[in-house]
């Protein structure tokens, strides 16, 4: 019997094992232990767990309903806990926003950079009028008249920054690496090898 | 009665806790500042070392020379039998674990190093020969002098060359990896790029960890040594490992000497010029061209490429320790990236001129 469950347990891991699925189809003792093989498998992986059975849940309600509530809780665990681990988090949030920071700062450089291209074009003849007080509607009009093709382009030039960048940093890898085997080879530096 | 009593007593307990923790817990800030500008001051004593370095006998720390320490290390390094699995940390991001190995096989030193985790990439050396065993692209071998491993080779291989940019100061005895270990500060002689703490094994001589710092003060990355085995005879790897298996060397045609009519004309102290020559970027396909900086510890790449784009502002930002700058004048576009602190890469940038191609190829 053990050795029944064992094998489906394998099965379930993507093991090798001697379980079927007909096994499984023709026992109803399978299906319950496959399902919850599944369901202790995703628990422990971290997966969304989606429970169609209401029979444990439930069981846990009732459960919580059972407990003796506690009137009186203690003063110094209550208060003092909450404090300091609030104070621990705040710590930790603020170099999260500093990463965070580092990273928006590379994207608006290059959001900044598309949008006065843009719109450029646009201010020149309004602001040549007399009626200069103008000037900013048509500077936030040009932005609303942007075509979804002028939108892709501004995505694709940001793709198209990105793209260079990391070509950069890929070759500067690859010039380290390749830097092991110009020492040995040219072991004079370069300053000395200049061509004549 | 007493229950009435006890009652009223608790909130008042309750008020009187809750003050003394508001007082405590501003002691704790006020302290906090304190110690940040403490560090500022004195930044890469901790004070673990410093209580170390008292209770140690002061007999050996005085005794003990400098360049004899990495003397003894390069020796270690390139001699013994030994085994040690590295974690790399960059704050931010995940550690990442290897296995180094190191041997003598019939009097030539082995060396493997494989990330412990993901595809099994490896890297085997023997003598001169490096071969790359990775399961995203075919296995090759380069001649090279050493594997680019987390240590930094030179610190560790050949300490000469790195004493032209830094000057390596013995701050005392500490222990690491559960051994007892040699501490060393090496500090930028100009103060312009990063600085290393480095923990060497006291018996051996080996690396156990070593500490990049930023200009702050701050851990930016940090190798650390979790366990490491000296052994009498060469790693069991080693003795099935065979250089005949190995793919052959591939010969990579020695560069062009170009000259190119631009110069970088002030350097940070003990940088040097590698490299220079014109080139391709492997994943864009665009001409570049290019100059290696070098300090011994730290490699720098600068690159001069035509912009087709506009770029009104310098992009400048920092990943797993390195820096990318780069800014586009009169439609070229130049960039500086290595682990320098940002204000360095951008006194290179700076410093970079235009030069008579003819007068520079002159010596």
């Amino acid at each position: 019997m053990s050795d029944k469950f064992e094998q489906l347990s394998a099965w379930v891991d993507g093991e090798q094992s001697t379980t079927r699925v007909d096994d499984v189809k023709a026992d109803v003792q399978l299906q319950q232990k496959w399902q919850d093989y599944h369901l202790v498998g995703d628990t422990l992986r971290g997966d969304e767990v989606l429970l169609t059975d209401k029979s444990l849940l439930e069981s846990i309600a009732d459960a919580l309903d059972d407990e003796p509530t506690v009137l009186a809780p203690n003063p110094n665990k209550s208060k003092i806990i909450p404090i300091w681990s609030n104070v621990v988090s705040l710590a930790k949030q603020s170099s999260q926003f500093a990463v965070a920071a580092s990273v928006a700062a590379v994207m608006i450089l290059g959001v900044q950079n598309y949008n006065t291209e843009v719109t450029q074009p646009f201010m020149t003849a309004p602001t040549s009028g007399p009626q200069g007080g103008l000037a900013p509607v048509s500077l936030s009009q040009s932005r609303t008249i942007q075509t979804p093709e002028q939108q892709m382009n501004e995505r694709q030039a940001v793709l198209e920054q990105r793209k260079r960048i990391n070509a950069l940093l890929v070759d500067h890898q690859q010039q380290i690496r390749l830097q092991a085997a110009l020492e040995k080879v040219n072991t004079p530096p370069i300053e000395q090898v200049k061509p004549e | 009665m007493h229950d009435i009593f006890s009652s009223k007593q608790r909130p008042i307990a309750a008020i009187a806790s809750l003050f003394s923790f508001i007082l405590v817990f501003q002691a704790s800030t006020f302290s906090v500042y304190a110690t940040e500008s403490d560090t500022l001051t004195v930044p890469t004593v901790p004070e673990a070392e410093v209580a170390d370095t008292i209770n140690e006998p002061i007999v050996s720390t005085v005794t003990m020379n400098v360049d004899d320490l990495l003397t003894h290390m390069s020796v270690a390094t390139n001699t013994l039998n030994y085994q040690s699995t590295l974690i790399v940390y960059r704050p931010g991001y995940e550690p990442i674990p290897y296995l180094w190995k190191h041997g003598i096989k019939d009097g030539q030193s082995v060396e493997l190093l494989s990330e412990l985790n993901g595809p099994n990439a490896r890297i085997v050396r023997f003598g001169d020969q490096v071969s790359f065993l990775n399961p995203d692209m075919p296995a090759h071998s380069l001649q090279q002098s050493h594997i680019h491993g987390p240590f930094a080779h030179n610190l560790i291989r050949n300490p000469e060359l790195i004493s032209e940019a830094y000057e390596v100061i013995l701050v005392g005895k500490s222990r690491s990896a559960g051994n007892e270990a040699w501490q060393l500060r090496i500090v930028s002689r100009d103060n312009s790029r990063y600085h290393y703490i480095l923990w060497m094994d006291a018996q051996s001589h080996l690396p156990l960890k070593l500490n990049t710092l930023n200009v702050k003060g701050e851990l930016i990355e940090q190798v650390q040594a979790t366990n490491l085995h000296i052994t009498e005879t060469l790693d069991a790897d080693f003795a099935q490992l065979k250089q005949d298996d190995m793919p052959q060397i591939m010969h990579i045609n020695p560069p062009k000497a170009f000259t190119l009519n631009w110069e970088i004309s002030r350097l940070p102290v003990g940088m040097k010029k590698v490299k220079r020559d014109i080139h391709r970027l492997s994943i864009t396909d665009d001409v570049v061209e290019y100059v290696l900086l070098s300090d011994g510890m730290v490699d720098v790449s600068v690159y001069l490429q035509k912009a087709s784009f506009a770029q009104p502002e310098d992009v400048l930002f920092t990943k797993d320790a390195v820096t990318f700058l780069s800014r586009v004048n009169d439609a070229l576009q130049v960039s500086v990236i290595g682990k320098i602190p940002p204000a360095t890469a951008q006194r290179i940038l700076q410093m970079i001129e235009s030069v008579d191609a003819t007068a520079a190829a002159k010596p």
